[in-house]
């Protein structure tokens, strides 16, 4: 029976009061079976009079009988103190009663307009309840959650009172609003938990927030979590603190496009900015900080249409190797927190390729250096060739790709550290050759679809016959976008004299095989020559002919040019980027595992200048395993508090005292910078069914009026009963006929 | 002071008095003293004609007024009126015996009916006096010796208000016996049907005589003034009803209105004497009735 609790201001007394419409019904019939007896003589005219009167009779005592249980129910709503706008009803009505507020301080809170913002509205919010509350002492018992620790109150299940108010006034004064991305689903499911095992009389959720589109309409977990809390019997109040949608711009993007930064080699960064307000958004001029030093350029933007996001590229040039940070900002607007965008950059004097040959005497070897790094200043790279023998013997990790040129076969722990280099992430171009053991390439590295090789091999390789035409036929995959340029006549250019052809029995059509592994380039005559597959994390390329010109004229000749293009494309699309992953959103939290024979305890982590700037120690200590499990000598810190934006640099001490830098970007997630607001109706549509809800609005604060809402219904009730009063008596009077006067009589 | 006598006619003082030969003494004779000085004089007896004083005369005869004014005795002579035969029909059903006042409508109808025989027989008048409910009860002979009133009082006197009523088969049997013409009296509350009541008086008036009918009812029955919530157990079976007698007031009044209203109507046109008469009224009021019917027969004679 919450869904009284809606209307009536003491909810407990409706009940009872409507019980006691039964009064006037009991009072009537006792008064029909409560007679005298009379004997009468002239019962003819009586019953003729009976039955001419018997239907008006009977509606005259119905109409006197429903007016009485309509005063009795008048009376009760009375009582109750009805008041029929919901939204007028105050929260702290009734028994005890338990408010659990829940506080939106993700980062659409940031919000502001004129001398305030959403979060210190919603702030003032919560100290108003409780100021209410503390108002009736004792009767009222709080909880509060923000909703970016659904895991730890800030007040958990107190009763309200002035040394409360205090106490909880000193503490959200002290609050800051994060600028994470926040799921009120989450909130409110652990709300609805928490909120189990309660038996208060009333249980209200406050959900004190913005009331976004994005988090609200557009999240079907919300519907159902209010839904839960509805069939919970828990009432939903959710109050809004925004009065209207502002406008916002937010950088949405920092990315370097090169994934192998190297010293004086410039990194393309793709710069973007998102208009999430209403109107174009005109001249937007953005600052480039590098290490925190401001860059004397500027990036442009002349026009942001409304919801678009406007692209651009910087290029940057980093002169020292080791760890570097970029921030873009831009002029600040409601929301400040998107307003500045960060990535770091671990930049090397080289970046090492991998280059193994299984032809000693060949020349493979050379020609694919030579494409990567003719200049290795220019390109970035340092190929090293060895033999397949050096995949066992030494680690592979600091390479950001390896190429396999006419290897015949691996030794198992050779391919087992190939894997391994894939699985975590490593790229991987295979080149054929007449060396190639197409038995093993079939079955150990193929290994039926598991392994780092795409595809089944005929024994031997192919002599290709040139026809009319190109030779090979490219797709658009990124890494032959050059060859799409009919102008450079790269394709034509490119002969092909041998392949090795794919197994008789190989499914060519990828739709019907299905198997992850795209033919991205084939030949004239259709049969497949070249592949990319995923092989765990890592990117796998495959060329079905070999790096000879012997086999094509690819490496030399006129198509030469187009080969050291590839390869440095491969580099990019392939290659084990370096570029420290700039998808960290706020709050996500810093989990570090160290291995205890290399590292020490100790972690420093200097915070961004947002988050205060000082410099944190923290101790990583060994993992907790269950019982029966072998302990990992690994050590594990965690730091959570990300809230703020910035670069967070994590210090990592080795067992020779030497340092190690890490730097992490945090970056404010775009959904929290569209501001649109959620309509009340829209929401209230989804959740059709759910009584227990209500929606305040913006500065509506009748809500939390405790003592004169329903003023107006109490008079209306009251001149109501009023006239039915005087109703039922002239109705009582003229049906129960009394004799006229003596006077009129006569 | 002509009504003084009549505060001895009222009912609730006629009640105290429990035997019915008193009461209907003390009801004839106040009501001749009040004639007395009424300044009607038309009796049951007719005035005719004056004529001189002769010796022989009864000298109570004389018209003192006439000789105040010529000095010369003149007696009045009466119409002989020996041959009035008048039969009194007293209704015992069990409607009667209804009465919310000093009297019961049966004890009322008992008490006319023995004034008026009385009155009949201190006239010399043969009186008959019958009861009956469902059949004529008790029956006597038309008498008009004084001591037939013991005989009257008596049958009067028998028994309580029982069953219903058969008018038309009993007014059939009155009629049929009564062979000379004569009056006959109804007394009765005529909760009957009202078309074998109407075919029974035709009847009556068929055969040349006179009918007088006293329709005895009470207060409660012509008023209603009933209040609260009432159970109506009716008698002679007719029914029961649960009510608030008040929001049937007027509807009641109105069947009971439309009731007398028939009645008057029909025996105005059938030229039967009708009297409503209250159980509250003074007893007398009935025999004042009586004597005016009387006059009025005579008059149309």
């Amino acid at each position: 029976m919450n869904w009284l609790s809606q209307y009536f201001l003491n909810p407990s007394f409706v009940l009872p009061g409507a019980a006691l419409v039964a009064i006037p019904i009991v009072i009537h019939f006792l008064n029909r079976l409560r007679y005298k007896r009379v004997r009468f003589a002239a019962m003819q005219f009586l019953l003729k009079s009976d039955k001419r009167n018997r239907r008006r009779v009977m509606i005259e005592q119905l109409l006197l009988l429903a007016v009485r249980c309509l005063m009795v129910l008048l009376l009760a709503a009375l009582i109750s103190r009805l008041v029929l706008d919901s939204t007028q009803l105050s929260i702290f009505r009734g028994a005890r009663s338990h408010h659990f507020v829940i506080l939106d301080d993700s980062g659409s809170m940031n919000d502001r307009w004129g001398e305030t913002n959403a979060f210190a509205e919603g702030v003032s919010v919560v100290k108003r309840l409780l100021s209410e509350g503390a108002s009736q002492p004792g009767t009222q018992q709080v909880s509060i959650m923000l909703m970016s620790r659904p895991d730890k109150l800030l007040v958990t299940e107190e009763t309200v009172d002035e040394s409360l108010l205090a106490e909880v006034t000193t503490k959200l004064n002290s609050l800051k609003c994060t600028s994470r991305a926040l799921e009120p689903r989450v909130a409110l499911e652990s709300a609805q938990r928490l909120l189990a095992g309660d038996r208060s009389v009333v249980r209200q959720v406050h959900m004190v927030s913005d009331f976004r589109e994005r988090d609200w309409t557009a999240q079907p977990g919300v519907v159902d979590a209010i839904k839960a809390l509805d069939s919970a019997g828990i009432n939903v109040n959710i109050a809004r603190v925004v009065p209207s949608q502002h406008g916002n711009l937010a950088v949405t993007r920092l990315l370097p496009v090169t994934s192998d930064p190297a010293v004086g080699v410039p990194v393309r960064f793709r710069i973007g900015v998102q208009n999430f307000g209403e109107s174009v958004a005109r001249d937007v001029a953005l600052s480039i900080l590098v290490d925190g030093q401001r860059l004397p350029v500027t990036v442009q933007f002349a026009k942001v249409e409304p919801g678009e996001e406007a692209i651009q590229t910087q290029d940057l040039t980093f002169d020292t190797p080791g760890q570097h940070s970029v921030e873009i900002t831009m002029g600040p607007d409601s929301v400040e927190s998107d307003n500045a965008r960060f990535a770091t950059l671990d930049i090397v004097d080289a970046n090492p390729v991998l280059i193994i040959d299984g032809d000693p005497e060949g020349s493979a070897g050379r020609y694919v250096s030579a494409a990567i790094a003719a200049d290795p200043k220019l390109t970035g790279y340092a190929p090293s060739t060895e033999t397949p023998r050096f995949l066992r013997t030494q680690p592979l990790d600091s390479y950001r790709c390896i190429y396999m040129l006419n290897v015949p076969s691996l030794t198992e722990d050779g391919l087992d550290a190939l894997q391994k280099y894939v699985a975590a992430g490593g790229g991987l171009v295979w080149f054929a050759g007449d060396l190639v053991d197409a038995g093993y390439y079939s079955n150990e590295l193929y290994a039926n679809g598991r392994g780092v090789f795409p595809v089944r091999l005929n024994p031997a390789s192919l002599p290709f016959e040139s026809v009319e035409g190109p030779d090979v036929v490219f797709s658009s995959h990124p890494i032959f976008e050059v060859f799409a340029i009919e102008e450079l006549q790269f394709a034509a250019a490119l002969q092909v004299f041998n392949w090795l052809p794919v197994a008789d029995d190989w499914e060519t059509d990828d739709t019907r095989r299905a198997d992850g592994v795209t033919t991205t380039a084939t030949l004239a005559n259709g049969q497949p020559f070249a592949f990319a597959h995923r092989f765990g994390k890592g990117q796998v390329f495959t060329f079905l002919t070999a790096v000879d010109r012997d086999w094509t004229n690819w490496p030399v000749g006129d198509a030469n040019p187009s080969f050291v293009i590839v390869n440095l494309d491969l580099q990019r699309v392939v290659a084990q980027s370096n570029v420290a992953d700039s998808s960290r959103a706020v709050g996500d939290s810093i989990e570090l595992r160290l291995g205890a024979a290399r590292y020490r305890d100790t972690v420093e982590i200097d915070l961004p200048e947002r988050a205060g700037g000082q410099t944190l120690r923290m101790t990583a200590a060994p993992e907790a395993v269950a019982e029966g499990q072998v302990a990992s000598t690994d050590l594990l810190a965690a730091y959570r508090e990300t809230d703020a934006a910035g670069v967070y640099r994590v210090r990592l001490t080795d067992q020779n005292q030497l340092q190690e830098e890490r730097w992490l970007a945090f970056n404010v997630s775009p959904t929290e910078s569209d501001l649109k607001l959620a309509d009340d109706g829209e929401f209230l549509d989804k959740l059709d069914g759910v009584e227990n809800l209500t929606i305040q609005a913006p500065g509506n604060t009748n809500w939390l009026q405790g003592r004169d809402v329903g003023h107006e219904m109490r008079w209306l009730l009251l001149i109501g009963l009023l006239v039915l009063f005087v109703a039922e008596q002239i109705m009582a009077y003229r049906f129960s006929y009394h004799p006229k006067s003596a006077g009129a009589a006569a | 002071m002509t009504q003084d006598y009549r505060k001895f006619l009222r009912p609730e003082e006629l009640a105290r008095v429990s035997r019915l030969e008193i009461r209907a003494r003390s009801v004839v004779e106040g009501f001749l003293s009040g004639l007395h000085r009424s300044p009607h004089f038309g009796q049951s007896v007719e005035f005719v004609q004056h004529r001189e004083y002769a010796p022989g005369d009864d000298p109570r005869t004389i018209d003192w007024k006439v000789w105040s004014k010529t000095d010369k005795y003149y007696i009045k002579q009466f119409e002989d009126d020996t041959n009035l035969r008048t039969t009194i029909l007293v209704d015992v059903s069990e409607s009667m015996q209804f009465g919310t006042g000093a009297m019961s409508k049966h004890e009322y109808a008992c008490t006319v009916a023995a004034a008026l025989s009385y009155l009949l027989l201190r006239q010399h008048d043969a009186v008959k006096v019958a009861t009956f409910d469902e059949d004529l009860r008790d029956q006597l002979p038309w008498r008009s010796s004084k001591n037939h009133l013991h005989a009257i009082l008596a049958a009067l006197s028998e028994g309580e208000p029982r069953g219903k009523t058969d008018m038309t088969s009993i007014l059939r049997r009155v009629a049929e016996r009564q062979g000379r013409r004569g009056m006959i009296v109804i007394v009765s509350d005529l909760f009957v049907d009202q078309d074998s009541l109407f075919k029974g008086l035709r009847m009556l008036r068929q055969r040349g005589h006179d009918v007088l009918i006293l329709h005895i009812m009470d207060d409660s029955e012509l008023d209603f003034e009933f209040t609260g919530t009432t159970k109506f157990e009716g008698m002679e079976e007719t029914g029961e009803l649960v009510c608030d007698p008040r929001a049937l007031r007027e509807g009641y009044m109105s069947a009971v209105q439309e009731f007398l209203e028939n009645l008057r109507r029909e025996c105005a046109r059938q030229v039967v004497d009708y009297q409503t008469v209250r159980t509250s009224e003074h007893l007398d009021a009935a025999l004042a009735h009586y004597v005016a019917n009387r006059i009025g027969v005579r008059r149309s004679a």
